[in-house]
């Protein structure tokens, strides 16, 4: 666990110091760039019968630059001259004649924002576990009844052009159209759906984003179907069927007495004691922990997307935009570098439970 | 006899499906959407799926290179090397995936600036190479899985004694001829997530920058074409069925631009998901 943790810290040290360089030098090489560029304007803007809004000026500079300057291009001399007014206005440094840098309420806003953001986080880290776990065990357990899911069971009638009454194939169709509307929303982007509902909700509160960071992206069906394909695995190792000859019950039907209690789906620790589901979940469960450190990467990923598609005002994401917007490349590293620390100190928790149970697992705990 | 074999390969039935509604949405834009829309909206599918398979070449050959490269350089005792390389990789693995392409975007946009970056298939290119390098490492924890397994095994001592260089054991008889099921899946799933990146970026783009970073630069996907005016109606127009169900029909004419981009990105992504899970379960992998 140690060696873990030092190359999580080394690594924040080494991305530290690279965003520090990269900041570094781009604002030296912005203020060299900038300070040449006003150098070579200056005689230019100098010239105080000139008016180049107007067209007349504006042509008679052309030629009179073409005339004096033959080897450089009079457009780009005049374009360089309309950006450098442009920016007078628009660059708050030049506004307010000072470099602006981030101040200590810039960072404690900032900060606000980020702890905000790490508070959705992990609300919806702990739903998307919670519901993937449900949602994988539902799928498995159906699975294992020889259901599987209605499209591909409607897709099989039709493939193998079995018979089926009425009745069947209208609930079976009902199904599937609920799958399809499902799984519409479970694979949309967050921003579609997000879309969709503006003006007949508040898609700037915390509580819809936290739905949509759940609900969308494909955030909580990957991490149910790696969990599902986990359990597949392990259900065909041997240890099972030793365990279905020595008498542990292999019934897979919901309340059934050889079967599993439903409730099973909120907490499958606890309700399958005695039955062969206990350890394939046990064993498949000890295997996700690792797959945690992707899914919270993609989690992020996911909020980001959200926050910045919504242009929601007060958060991190939309904080991000704008300040790339104005490059203030020193907020938008002091942001990334939160979003770099936030997903290391996730994999580093990550790390501390996988040792936890692979020292239980061994005995030495 | 032939339904029943179909039946049986449910990746395949999944692409069919695929194909099929993608098919559907073709013949119904063709017939009811305005030309100019139609081509854009081709366009931008062209583009994003030509992106998507850009990324998977990219990621297959990065995470081939660097999964093999890191076996074979911890094998040859590059201690030093290998922990560098492997220490890079899992800085990349943490940064969130959106966060580092959208860095990539802000270096292709002061290049497109500069005119160091001309003409579509080049930005397409670099695009993709920039979602690839954040996507790859999947690949790359495959190759690597895979040969940890099979080194474990009495057949690659056996080969060693053959005579049989290291490099040939981990590239052909390994990873080509006994990993390219699971590298065919981690290959759908890559492409999955390439789409569903590119078309998030390129939406992004659009809304939030579109001031300064103009998006018309970069060549149009599903996702730029969404954050247009007209799509965008189109998509607050679904919200509408919720407090007035009779309007629902009036989406498939009236809102069509829209609709048609967010029902070929969904689908894809949808369809991409089931194939990959149809393809697990017919290898059992």
């Amino acid at each position: 666990m140690r060696s873990k943790v030092i190359e999580h810290g080394l690594s924040v040290f080494c991305v530290g110091l690279l965003f520090l360089a990269a900041l570094w030098w781009y604002s030296s090489m912005q203020s060299d760039s900038r300070a040449q560029r006003d150098e070579a304007l200056a005689p230019f803007l100098s010239l105080d019968s000139v008016d180049l809004s107007n067209p007349y000026h504006r042509e008679l500079f052309r030629e009179t630059a073409e005339t004096f300057f033959p080897g450089q291009p009079s457009d780009s001399l005049l374009g360089a001259i309309d950006s450098y007014r442009a920016e007078r206005f628009t660059n708050r440094e030049y506004k307010s004649g000072v470099e602006r840098t981030m101040t200590g309420a810039d960072l404690a806003r900032l900060g606000g924002m980020y702890l905000q953001f790490v508070a959705v986080y992990l609300v919806t880290l702990l739903l998307t576990s919670v519901a993937a776990r449900s949602l994988a065990v539902l799928t498995f357990v159906s699975a294992k009844q020889g259901g599987g899911s209605a499209p591909t069971r409607l897709l099989r009638l039709v493939l193998e052009r079995r018979g089926a009454d009425g009745r069947m194939l209208l609930r079976l169709l009902l199904r599937a159209a609920g799958s399809a509307v499902a799984g519409f929303i479970l694979f949309s982007p967050a921003y579609v759906v997000a879309y969709a509902l503006k003006g007949r909700i508040d898609t700037g509160s915390i509580l819809f984003m936290i739905l949509l960071a759940v609900f969308t992206n494909g955030v909580l069906i990957n991490y149910a179907t790696r969990f599902f394909n986990l359990l597949t695995a392990e259900s065909r190792k041997g240890y099972v069927d030793t365990a279905r000859v020595k008498n542990l019950r292999a019934g897979w039907g919901w309340n059934s007495p050889h079967g599993l209690p439903l409730r099973l789906l909120w907490r499958p620790r606890e309700f399958a004691t005695g039955h062969i589901f206990q350890q394939i979940y046990l064993q498949a469960r000890f295997q996700l922990v690792p797959a945690l450190k992707e899914h919270a990467s993609f989690l992020i990923t996911g909020l980001i997307i959200i926050e910045m598609a919504l242009n929601i005002q007060g958060h991190l994401g939309y904080e991000l935009l704008q300040n790339i917007l104005y490059r203030r490349y020193d907020v938008v590293v002091t942001i990334l570098f939160g979003m770099f620390l936030l997903v290391k100190l996730t994999e580093l928790a990550v790390d501390w439970r996988v040792h936890l149970v692979t020292r239980r697992f061994a005995n030495e705990g | 006899m032939k339904g029943e074999k179909l039946a049986a390969r449910p990746d395949l039935v999944w692409l069919l499906v695929w194909l099929a509604g993608m098919g559907v949405l073709l013949l119904w834009d063709l017939a009811f959407l305005n030309n100019p829309a139609l081509k854009r909206l081709l366009n931008a599918l062209f583009n994003t799926l030509a992106a998507g398979l850009t990324v998977v070449v990219l990621a297959l050959l990065l995470g081939w290179a660097c999964g093999a490269g890191l076996y074979l350089l911890e094998r040859r005792g590059r201690k030093g090397v290998y922990l560098t390389m492997t220490f890079l990789l899992n800085i990349v693995r943490s940064v969130p995936q959106i966060v580092g392409i959208l860095a990539g975007y802000i270096v292709l946009t002061l290049l497109i600036e500069r005119e160091v970056l001309v003409g579509s298939a080049a930005l397409l290119f670099w695009m993709s190479a920039i979602v690839a390098v954040f996507v790859f490492l999947d690949i790359a924890d495959l190759v690597r899985g895979r040969i940890a397994q099979f080194a474990a095994l009495d057949f690659y001592p056996a080969m060693l004694c053959c005579g049989v260089s290291e490099a040939r054991i981990v590239n052909v008889e390994i990873l080509w001829k006994n990993s390219r099921a699971h590298l065919l899946h981690a290959m759908i799933a890559v492409f999955g997530m390439a789409v569903f990146l590119q078309c998030s970026i390129d939406f992004i783009l659009s809304v939030g920058l579109s001031t300064e970073v103009s998006a018309s630069n970069f060549p149009a996907t599903l996702g730029g074409l969404l954050a247009t005016m007209d799509s965008k109606q189109d998509i607050l127009a679904v919200g509408t069925i919720l407090t007035d169900p009779a309007y629902t029909p009036q989406l498939f004419f009236r809102h069509l631009q829209g609709l048609s981009v967010a029902f070929a990105l969904i689908f894809t992504l949808l369809c991409i998901h089931t194939i990959t899970a149809g393809f697990v379960r017919r290898r059992r992998l």
